[in-house]
């Protein structure tokens, strides 16, 4: 009975793991893009690190940052965006957005793992797949000396908690404008809409810090903030240690509402193709 | 015998839309946005039938009938509006894992595969949904590839296969995790005769050396005179006809038509068990009814008038349903309690 219930287990785990394989797999369908992506990002990158070099020509301190902190911050929220550059794209043809437009939504309801699990698998896959590109590229920023490490290993700790929880808040957001796919039937217009904004209220082109009060204010109110911002700053010391607990527990706080309020929109979106035919 | 010694058993099984109507007038497009129209539209209509272990039945209706809703709700994705549902003795939309175990599915042009991979691979992520152990995988592979040789292009990205190797993927992928009972919505349309032919053996030797139920729909009806003992009919979401194909034919006619042309204005055309469809001076479209056949017709026509050209026509699910309404027009009109199946809610 035991070992039958942990042979199961096993096949489970090891179904879960072949299902991460179709990010890579797919990946690998195109192989342009891994030419593509590393010099997008370097490019990226070195335009960045001028920018900012410039800006901080003739001033030492802007918005509590100096040029090193700044650098440091900017150049890491690019690779982090990498973290979910797949993930996220709704033109994909396994995504719910393609998989709705075409009816092959129906196959996600005719197997024996939930829509909801099979999504989180098949997103896990792209998602450690873009962050092995963001490892490699935090490593060649550091081995240049164009970045700075944490100072001490307290906030390496903190930073890499908040990290986690960061992606998980963006996972979660970015599952909701999957799931609301099943409404909006692929709005692609929106839904770019929506990743500017969220790019722009995480910290991805600008930290946040340099934004005017009102758009700073709209981003620690809503989840955003809690996504790059908050990891990036315990980084680089713009947020205090003795502000650390209190950052991650708004961390963890979103990560239980959006995980609730994902959980409640698969219901619906469940509801919406088993009552309505899709 | 119990609901669970029968692969598939419903009872009055109905579902019942219900679907938006815009307003008119003034305002409309707010009105519609705000204060919608719900109109409720009865799409399957207390559907009872009941399909045994190991047949092979075809699921036959023109465009619109009910056949994928009806299927839907056999899979457990479409939740019933009333009536009773069993399939291998579970009811689908209350134990959808266990069912999804226990049953396969294509429906028609939607691919369930991987586009931009091998359609190898798609069936090895499929495995791995599944939870198919390798033993069961290989044995299953070997067994399609028998038949279907899809090692022939396997290898090659799904977004690159032609149709007909496409939905033979399809159905690998389908009974990969041995299925008992398997659904068919329309697979094989728009594919050409050999491949349709292929499927077809298949088909029959999945019911008869893996004892599968097949539920299948299509238009094609060689395809259902090839593969199906039983024939089930649906139409405006009721179940018209329940019997063999040969029973269906004696009720109501082939479906086939006979075109014929004249070298000569014809007056009154009267051919023992046909129907004239159409007859103009020179040409004339005839339908076999009851137990004639074409030929009987053909035979008819050449002794009695001077024909010059003929010609049957394919028989047709549509052209079938057209005998069948008009055989049993008086028949509907007592069955059916409201002459349009849109109900307009209180
Ligand atoms: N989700 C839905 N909402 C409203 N009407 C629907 C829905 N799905 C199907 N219908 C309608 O139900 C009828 C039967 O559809 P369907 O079962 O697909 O027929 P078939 O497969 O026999 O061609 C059609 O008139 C179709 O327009
Ligand atoms: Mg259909």
């Amino acid at each position: 009975m035991t070992t039958a219930v942990l042979d199961a287990d096993r096949r489970r785990l090891h179904r879960s793991w072949r299902l991460l394989r179709v990010g890579v797999l797919n990946e690998r369908a195109y192989r342009i893009r891994l030419v593509i992506a590393p010099v997008m990002l370097a490019v990226q990158l070195y335009l960045y690190d001028r920018l900012w070099t410039a800006v901080f020509s003739h001033t030492k301190v802007t918005a509590g940052f100096t040029l090193r902190q700044t650098l440091t911050y900017s150049l890491m929220a690019l690779l982090l965006a990498r973290v979910r550059w797949n993930a996220r794209t709704v033109n994909v043809r396994d995504s719910i957005s393609v998989s709705v437009r075409e009816g092959t939504i129906a196959y996600w309801f005719l197997r024996p793992i939930s829509p909801g699990r099979f999504y989180m698998w098949r997103q896990s896959g792209d998602i450690a797949y873009g962050a092995a590109w963001a490892t490699c590229g935090y490593a060649v920023l550091r081995a240049g000396g164009v970045i700075d490490g944490p100072h001490g290993a307290a906030r390496g700790s903190v930073f890499a908690v908040s990290l986690v929880l960061g992606q998980i808040v963006l996972y979660y957001l970015g599952q909701i404008v999957d799931i609301a796919m099943f409404w909006m039937l692929s709005n692609n217009g929106v839904v770019r809409m929506y990743y500017f904004v969220q790019d722009l209220l995480s910290g991805v082109f600008v930290p946040l810090w340099f934004m005017p009060a009102f758009l700073l204010v709209a981003a620690t109110w809503l989840p955003f903030s809690s996504g790059l911002n908050v990891p990036l700053s315990l980084y680089v010391g713009r947020i205090p240690m003795k502000h650390a607990a209190f950052e991650l527990a708004l961390q963890a706080f979103w990560v239980i509402v959006l995980a609730l309020f994902t959980k409640w929109m698969w219901s619906r979106a469940a509801r919406r193709v088993t009552v309505q035919g899709g | 015998m119990s609901d669970a010694d029968f692969a598939i058993v419903t009872r009055d099984l109905t579902k019942t839309f219900s679907v938006a109507r815009r307003h008119v007038g003034r305002f409309a497009a707010i009105r519609s946005l705000f204060d919608p129209i719900r109109v409720h539209r009865t799409v399957v209509d207390k559907l009872t039938m009941s399909v045994a272990r190991g047949e092979l039945v075809a699921l036959l209706g023109p465009n619109g009938a009910g056949k994928s809703t009806s299927i839907k709700m056999l899979t457990g994705i479409l939740t019933p509006s009333s009536g009773e549902v069993f399939v291998d003795g579970r009811v689908p939309h209350r134990d959808r894992v266990g069912n999804a175990r226990n049953i396969g599915a294509v429906f028609g042009q939607k691919t369930q595969l991987w586009w931009d991979l091998p359609a190898k691979q798609s069936l090895a992520i499929l495995r791995d949904i599944f939870d198919v152990p390798k033993s069961v995988y290989d044995r299953q592979l070997a067994d399609f590839d028998a038949i279907l040789e899809l090692s022939e292009f396997w290898d090659t990205p799904v977004r690159n296969l032609s149709l007909g190797q496409r939905v033979r993927c399809e159905m690998a992928g389908a009974m990969l995790h041995d299925p008992s009972i398997v659904f068919l919505d329309e697979p094989t349309i728009g594919m050409d005769v050999v491949v349709k032919e292929q499927t077809r053996e298949f088909l029959r030797a999945q019911v008869q050396e893996r004892g599968r139920t097949i539920v299948l729909t299509t238009h094609d009806m060689t395809e259902v005179a090839r593969l199906c003992e039983r024939v089930l009919l649906i139409n405006h979401g009721r179940l018209m006809f329940d019997g063999t194909l040969e029973q269906l034919k004696s009720k109501y006619g082939s479906g086939a038509l006979v075109n014929v042309t004249f070298s000569e204005p014809v007056g009154a055309l009267e051919v023992p068990g046909a129907r004239v469809v159409s007859h103009d001076a020179m040409q004339a479209v005839l339908a076999p009814m009851g137990v004639t056949t074409p030929e009987d017709i053909v035979r008819a026509l050449i002794s009695r008038f001077p024909v010059v050209n003929l010609a049957v026509d394919e028989t047709n699910i549509e052209d079938l349903m057209r005998d069948v309404y008009l055989t049993t027009a008086d028949e509907l009109a007592h069955k059916r309690d409201s002459p349009d199946s849109d109900r307009d809610s209180a």
